[in-house]
């Protein structure tokens, strides 16, 4: 395993966009009441239990009404 | 016109694809130099495995080229992602009758097809920036630029590939009736271009060449053995953006 500080240069910036994805699906989840699928308590948890990316890109594409 | 511009970026936002779309291009961007940075130590963690098999791994020299070859490696991949994700739009709104209120409202039918044709480029090309943004920084600072030459066509070329791409989804996007037939056309195109690459005479010829960027930064080929690539990847944009556009003249909404 290389060291891990010549890897955090890449590990911080998907860290940081990896927060902003959660943070603005919660804010999703939150202010809708309905969802296609599920209710919120479900799409809080697969958004947080799979925060590496999956879980809210799962919420977008399965999760969410059609406006 | 403009109006009609405003109403699909705010479409793009509100739906949450240009955050997805961001998020994997931010994603696949930081990859590629990953990649380059752990191959030595995937080479030293699979040598074990490779002795048995009497392959003897030596010193692993990691430089600029090896980014940059992951960088062309998944580029046929973040097309493919565009396409899936932008694909839906002419037809979602067939399917929701949606035009017909703007259509009988005055609004002309060419506006319509060029407002959509000129997101998706916007679309596109805004991706393509981040990605290879992304893959550029994090390589000049590790590796520097030695040893690559000719980047700015080699990262030219497939951003023309992305737009003639863009262009034939519109085409189909006014012609098919659901997203589904939207991506069969595309992929057609894709894959007919891709087969008929392996005959060696016209591969040069075809567009899908644009994507061989390798060539161009580790010196292989020249900038002028793409010419002919160029051209037809042009051709074929325009073509397709009149047939869509007369096509979609006539099509009933």
């Amino acid at each position: 395993m290389p060291d891990i500080k010549e890897l955090l240069p890449f590990i911080i910036p998907l860290i940081i966009v990896q927060l902003i994805l959660l943070a603005v699906t919660l804010r999703h989840i939150f202010t809708h009441d309905t969802y296609k699928r599920g209710n919120r308590i479900i799409w809080v948890l697969v958004a947080i239990i799979g925060m590496e990316f999956i879980g809210p890109i799962l919420y977008f594409i399965l999760g969410k009404e059609d406006a | 016109m403009t109006a009609f511009i405003k109403k699909e970026c705010m479409e793009l936002t509100r739906t949450g694809k240009l955050l997805i779309l961001s998020i994997i291009f931010i994603f696949f961007g930081i990859l590629n130099p990953a990649m380059a940075k752990l191959t030595p130590w995937l080479y030293e963690m699979l040598s074990e495995t490779f002795a048995d098999q009497g392959l003897i791994v030596g010193e692993v020299t990691v430089n600029a080229l090896t980014s940059w070859t992951q960088y062309f490696k998944n580029f046929s991949m973040i097309m493919i992602v565009i396409v899936l994700l932008s694909s839906a739009a002419f037809t979602n709104e067939y399917q929701k009758g949606t035009l017909v209120q703007v259509v009988t409202k005055g609004l002309s039918r060419r506006k319509i097809y060029f407002s959509k044709l000129l997101t998706g480029y916007a679309v596109w090309t805004a991706m393509f920036l981040i990605y290879t943004g992304i893959t550029l920084g994090y390589t000049v600072y590790f590796w520097g630029s030695d040893g690559v030459s000719n980047l700015f066509y080699a990262i030219l070329f497939p951003w023309v590939f992305g737009m003639m791409i863009m262009s034939v989804l519109t085409m189909f996007g006014a012609v098919a009736g659901n997203s589904g037939h939207v991506l069969l056309g595309t992929g057609a195109v894709f894959f007919i271009c891709i087969i008929l690459g392996y005959v060696p005479k016209i591969s040069k010829y075809l567009p899908t060449k644009l994507m061989d960027g390798l060539e161009l930064c580790n010196g292989t080929a020249e900038v002028s053995d793409f010419a002919y690539a160029l051209i037809i990847a042009l051709t074929i944009m325009v073509i397709s953006v009149i047939i869509g556009m007369v096509a979609f003249d006539k099509r009933k909404l």
